[in-house]
Order: C-alpha cells, then structure tokens, then sequence
C-alpha cells in the first residue's frame, strides 16, 4: 500500500502561482472574484504564501506553496460529526461530499487553513462549462472541499498500471500543481518506497515540514538551504 | 367520545400513507421506463447477435459507455428496414444533422458525487447484464436494478480479493471524489 506524499523544494520555488492555475483548471475550482476573496473566501486548494527576508537593499521574496497537508494524525477528522473526512488506507486525508453537511469544525481545526468551505453553487458561463474535468465532482452550496492530491489522477494511474499487469512505478502519479511547476519543485510519490524521487529528496538535510511542532505528521515535506547569500 | 377520536384520527393517518406509498412506488417504476424518442427495442438488437460495445463503443475504452451517433444507426438502416417509419424518424435527425435525444435509463444524480469507471468493470471481466439486468430481453429499456449505493458495496466487498488493493475496494475515494 502506498503512502502518498509530497516534497517541495523552497530554494526552487520562484512563486510563479502556475500550480494554483494547474489546481483551478484541473479541479473544477470557481473563480470567486475580489468581493469574496477579500472577506476571506477565497477558493484555492494551493495557496502561495510570500515573505519578505532581510532590509531594504537586501531583500528577497521568498514563496511557500501550502495545500493540504494530508496528515497522518489530521487535526480536521476527530471534529467532524458526520465523519465525512476521514483517513483512506494510502495516507490521504478524504472529504467525502455526499457526507458533509457544511459544520465547518474541520475548516476551523486546520491548522494550515487549507479547506475550502462552499459559500455558494458555482455557475461556469458557456463555454466554460467545456472546460470542467468530468472525473471530478462539482461541488455545491454548503459543503466543505480541500486538496485531493488529485486522487481522479492516482486512480488513472493505478489503473493503467492494472492493464499492464504491473504495480505503479515511481512518478506515474503527478498531481496538476507538480505537473505545472516550471521548476520542477514538487515531487510526489510512495513514501513508503524508499528508492522514490520523493523519498529520497524527504531525507534532506534541508527538509522540514510545516508547523512540525502541532504533531500534525504532514505528509507534505519541504525543503529550504541555509540563509541566503547576495551573489 | 376521546378514544373513538383518536382510532379515526390513527386510520386517517394509516389511509394517507398508504396512499402516498403506493404512488412512490408506481413513480419509482415509472421513472424506471422513460419514454423515448424511437421506439428502439434492444431485443431485436441482441437477438441479432450484435454486441453490447458495437454500440455502446466506449464501454470498454473509457468511464462513459456512450451512445451511437445516428451515423451509426444509418450505417445498417440505410439497407435494413429503411422503410420503417421507426426508422425514418431516425433518418430525419440524420437529415437534420441532429442527435437522437435518447433519455437516460441509468446514471447517477449529480448530488451522488459518483464517479463510475465502465473500462474498470469491464476489465474486471463483469458482465453488462450484471448491473443493467436482461437487456436482452427488454422491448423498452427499463432500470431493472437500483443502483444503490449498498448494491454496489455489497458486489465490492464480494470481489475484494479481485482488487489490485483489496483494501480501497470499499474505500469511499474509490468511487466518490
């Protein structure tokens, strides 16, 4: 059984934002306009988050692309009263539609602020409708969503892997963010598999992960050097 | 006097059910026959020995089974019963450059969040009749089985070993997402 995760190396990372296009387009995510995002309704399953370092002259952007973190010991499932978020057997934390009732306890508990709450139905005008991805629900008023790890993308894969008669290889799986990033920032793979790509860069010495100290056990790890030099 | 009330009041309520009951359950075999544009019978269809993906092209190749484009249809009918006047109606939508607006039988609501795979249970060697009952036999197609959600676990939680993870066969992010 895999344990599906995900490596992000800040030191690449230029905050181009081109995997929360990827996101958008991939899963049927609505455009919610200024008015709600500036009442903090913004619709993102990845954000990238921007820090100034250092004084005027010497100062540097630097970016953090923060999506789910699909912890293994999820702060946003003991809240939900209807059990519609939940621990699948590959490390991914689900949100199952049919189930929410829109309580938002879980939203609440994220420590990372990575769920989306459905204020409204979402209408895509001709011809946007074209665009929306038929293996993704769209969703309604009143129910929670978050980062899937592009769980209609690990299933294509595991099944092609089931017609070829095989197990899935190390990168089969790209999530759209990783697919998108011009940089080649994002790696995502088995971590159970200590030979994959993400794996490997996970046992960095630049790694850490986000809030480490809450004991949220992030399946998302990122990596970042020591402090920047001028050249 | 207060008794007798109560026992009429009781049997109303007994009377009114029963009536919304029933006409549930003729809507509900109502809603399972939709009416459609031609009066198209599997049977004869099948009977001929035409197979289900000769029409139904995508079932084994994608998620959607699909349906045949009125080319299709006219690609036999130009010769076979073009006289018909079934099938004259089915050369006007050719003429029109129109589809045939056939009404769904089967398929999940949108509120479901279903994402059903046809390739995955073909491949898995299931067979159409399984899931959409003896279509074969049906003059006009019907909804012979509900697809509910306990129907389609109680035949995952049968197959699991026949999973690549037998773990995700009843796993919620198997088939909604």
């Amino acid at each position: 059984m895999a344990k599906w995760g995900m490596v992000i190396d800040l030191d690449r990372c230029t905050g181009c934002e081109a995997c929360v296009i990827a996101c958008h387009a991939e899963n049927n995510l609505p455009i919610v306009g200024e008015e709600e995002s500036a009442k903090g309704r913004q619709h993102n399953w990845i954000r990238v988050e921007r820090y100034w370092e250092g004084e005027y002259p010497h100062i540097r952007a630097r970016f953090i692309p923060v999506l789910c973190q699909q912890c293994d010991h999820a702060p946003c499932e003991p809240v939900c009263p209807v059990y519609a978020t939940y621990h699948n057997p590959e490390g991914l934390n689900a949100q199952v539609y049919n189930r929410c009732i829109g309580t938002r306890f879980c939203a609440n508990n994220c420590p990372y602020t990575v769920r989306v709450f459905n204020w409204f139905d979402h209408h895509w005008e001709k011809p946007l409708d074209e665009q929306l991805n038929p293996d993704v629900s769209i969703r309604t008023r009143g129910m929670m969503e978050k980062c899937t790890f592009c769980i209609q993308r690990i299933h294509r894969a595991r099944h092609q892997a089931e017609d070829e008669g095989r197990d899935i290889r190390d990168g089969d799986v790209q999530p759209a963010c990783v697919q998108s990033c011009p940089t080649e920032a994002m790696v995502f793979g088995d971590l159970d598999d200590p030979d994959s790509r993400v794996s490997q860069r996970a046992r960095s010495r630049r790694a850490f992960r986000l809030l480490e100290e809450l004991g949220t056990e992030p399946s998302v790890i990122y990596l970042k050097g020591d402090e920047w030099v001028e050249p | 006097m207060v008794i007798r009330k109560r026992v009429w009041f009781h049997l109303a309520v007994i009377v009114i059910l029963t009536f919304l009951g029933s006409g549930f359950l003729l809507w509900s075999l109502l809603a399972g026959t939709p009416e459609q544009p031609i009066a198209f019978s599997h049977k004869v269809h099948v009977e001929k020995q035409i197979a289900c993906t000769f029409c139904h092209q995508y079932a084994d190749k994608s998620p959607q089974a699909g349906l045949p484009s009125v080319q299709l249809c006219m690609t036999c009918h130009q010769v076979i019963k073009a006289d018909s006047p079934e099938i004259q109606k089915v050369r006007a939508y050719l003429d029109q450059q129109r589809e045939i607006p056939w009404a769904r039988v089967y398929g999940f609501p949108a509120h479901a969040h279903v994402r059903f795979h046809h390739q995955r249970h073909v491949a898995a060697g299931i067979d159409c009749a399984k899931c959409h009952g003896d279509v074969g036999q049906m003059a006009v197609a019907e909804r012979a089985i509900r697809h509910t959600m306990g129907w389609c676990v109680e035949c995952h939680k049968q197959n699991r070993s026949r999973f690549a993870k037998p773990r995700l066969a009843t796993d919620c992010l198997t088939c909604h997402y």
